[in-house]
């Protein structure tokens, strides 16, 4: 079978001594922030941007991937142990594995999310390896006004999904838009926006200001945050064996949850947390004893935990064929491509199958280290939350500071790290989000382009975007999201 | 102060950048006609749009019943953003070592309970594992000590 043929090519990639390397790194590394509460994901691949410049793409690619999927992993025992979300998309698991551990039952809470995690993580792989080729087929009949209507629906999506108002959101995409008009436009050759600040003719760096909101602003934020563990028990490997009725309770949710996150994974605007978040929700009003979760439930915990995985594996689905973003990380790992002349798009499967099969034979192999790094290494993970953050987070900012630094050699880039950090937090204070900001930023030159593209070849004829079917209905899901989005938050008085 | 009135500050910010924006771009960049469009017809088009929802947003927060009080955390916010600034500042001049250890001091201000010997110890494993990872390892191009003691 085809299939079997690509994966045994992908894992040709994917075994060789570097990537395999970068590989352990990324998932050891993911675990790790996971671990951490309020560096996540996204601030890490941030950091660990100006380093994939000097490595080769495949071996960056499956890095930040391992470092994504990785941390989905490692905020589940924050979660589990300190009633303190390790990861945003985690923070459901608190709710009923916090309980589970005042129980003593904290070592069955975190191996059996480690499964959970590890069967989501499969299935959404396998459901990437099912579709995403295909998918790109499709793909390959997108032209420029398809282009243009799918981001902007990826655009309102994250606006209108992730806020809590939807205005609010769409404001911060608007905003990263324009900020990613700053520099040189690739169409005439002049520059926007750059106040005769000769740093600033090739645009904002997507680092820096990456860095700057997730990085800073994260830091500012967590300064007074305390890092105590209340559970003093060491959790041993046999206080980790589930009961039978834990696994009987838990084979539905999981494939429940499964199912959710790989859904939601794969639209561009959504991810892991949300998925989390609805699958925790959907397990509560489909059970029969609904009081019981907020108290130890083991469906409150494995459900959650498999969709957060899945969500984070087929959100490569749209970001690898379509080369639209799943959501805000895989917008990161986008421009990783760009910076390495590989043209994401619907030719990136036919063209370059080396990087895309070797991701995904890199991701099984990633899982199956997740599962052994998550299960024996428990009690090492848990007696890193004994550090106080006040002694970590220095240590951050320089890392921050040097690695800014080492992109251009440019002090000046230090400064705007400093100041889109403290604007970004004095924003975040307001309720403003970040993530549409980015996604914006990221997907702003994209979409200008391709948007003069389409009226350039249609001689300026707008309806160009309507007339055609694909372009048409993206436009009109756009709309109707974000006119349900406002009309609901209308009738809740929450604008 | 109550969220609400937050909310107004924060879209007046908005509307500002959305109007300078569109000005801006729209005065200094030409705007081409929609068969040949040229470099300022989105940043225009975006700081209108942008104004529109700063004004909506701002005015919103008259009818908006919601009380919530926001707590700004200032000291973290000035010592943070001081400490990496003086990083930039010190860098070419006191080299990698030296900055990063003023930066850590600096920085470690920001949290209340730590003790000036903790933040020095601190200062020194930093920069210790600055020099073993940016130095050694990765051989950033900059100078480790400053230039009058090389």
């Amino acid at each position: 079978m085809e299939i079997l043929n690509n994966l045994l090519f992908g894992f040709q990639t994917a075994l060789t001594p570097t990537v395999l390397f970068y590989c352990f790194i990324g998932v050891l590394l993911g675990t790790f922030i996971g671990v951490i509460p309020g560096i996540g994901p996204l601030a890490t691949i941030s950091l660990l941007l100006p380093l994939t410049y000097h490595i080769d793409p495949t071996a960056s690619l499956v890095m930040l991937a391992g470092i994504y999927y990785g941390a989905q992993y490692g905020g589940s025992i924050t979660s589990i142990l300190l009633n303190i979300p390790g990861e945003v998309s985690t923070s459901v698991t608190c709710l009923d594995g916090y309980p589970m551990a005042q129980q003593g039952r904290a070592g069955v809470a975190l191996f059996i999310t480690a499964i959970a995690s590890f069967i989501g993580s499969l299935i959404g792989i396998l459901i990437l390896i099912l579709f995403a080729p295909s998918i790109a087929e499709f793909g390959l009949s997108f032209g420029s006004p398809e282009y243009f209507a799918t981001m902007l629906l990826g655009l309102v999506a994250v606006s209108t999904v992730t806020s809590e108002s939807p205005l609010k959101g769409l404001s911060m995409v608007v905003l990263g838009l324009i900020l990613g008009t700053v520099g040189i436009d690739v169409n005439t050759g002049q520059s926007r926006f750059d106040f005769h600040i000769p740093q600033l003719l090739d645009g904002i760096s997507l680092a820096v200001l990456a860095i700057g909101m997730f990085g800073v602003t994260e830091t500012i934020r967590s300064t007074d945050r305390e890092l105590v563990s209340n559970i003093k028990q060491s959790v041993n490997l046999k206080s980790m064996i589930p009961t039978v009725n834990d696994i009987k309770k838990s084979i539905m949710p999981i494939f429940r949850g499964t199912a959710i996150g790989s859904f939601f994974g794969a639209l561009p605007g959504t991810g892991p947390a949300i998925s989390a978040v609805l699958s925790y929700t959907t397990e509560k009003r489909i059970s029969k004893n609904p009081e019981k979760f907020g108290h130890g439930a083991v469906e409150g915990i494995v459900a959650p935990e498999s969709a957060n995985n899945s969500a984070t594996q087929t959100s490569f689905v749209p970001t690898l064929s379509l080369g639209i973003p799943g959501d805000s990380v895989t917008a990161l790992m986008l421009s990783v491509f760009i910076i390495h002349g590989i043209q994401p798009g619907p030719t990136l499967i036919s063209q370059q199958p080396e990087i895309f099969w070797g991701l995904i034979a890199s991701f099984i192999i990633g899982n199956f280290m997740l599962l052994i790094l998550n299960i024996p290494l428990i009690n090492v993970w848990a007696s890193i939350l004994h550090v106080p953050y006040k002694f970590l987070y220095p240590a951050i900012l320089i890392f921050i500071c040097l690695g800014i630094y080492s992109i251009n050699n440019s002090t000046f880039d230090i400064f705007v790290v400093a100041i889109i950090g403290a604007s970004g937090y004095m924003l975040n204070m307001l309720k403003f989000e970040s993530i549409p900001l980015l996604v914006g930023f990221i997907l702003g030159p994209i979409i200008e382009e391709n948007f003069r593209r389409s009226l350039i070849l249609s001689n300026g004829d707008l309806t160009t975007f309507i007339s055609r079917p694909i372009s048409l209905f993206f436009l009109i899901t756009s709309f109707t999201l974000l006119a349900w989005s406002v009309f609901s938050f209308f009738k809740n008085n929450k604008l | 102060m109550n969220k609400k009135y937050y909310d107004l500050i924060g879209g007046i910010f908005l509307c500002g950048i959305g109007i300078f924006v569109s000005l801006y771009s729209y005065f200094h960049y030409p705007l081409g006609e929609l068969s040949e469009i040229n470099l300022g017809f989105f940043p225009t088009v975006l700081g209108i749009i942008l104004t529109l929802l700063g004004a909506i947003i701002a005015v919103k927060c008259y009818y908006s019943t919601y009380v919530e009080y926001i707590r700004f955390n200032y000291r973290a916010l000035i010592i943070i953003s001081l400490s990496i600034m003086l990083f930039a500042v010190l860098l070419n001049y006191t080299g990698v070592i030296i900055s990063t250890m003023i930066s850590v001091i600096t920085a470690g201000f920001a949290d209340r309970s730590t003790t000036l010997r903790a933040k020095f110890i601190m200062s020194v494993i930093v920069a210790l594992i600055v020099w073993i990872i940016f130095i050694k390892t990765l051989h950033i191009q900059v100078l480790a000590w400053p230039q009058f003691l090389l």
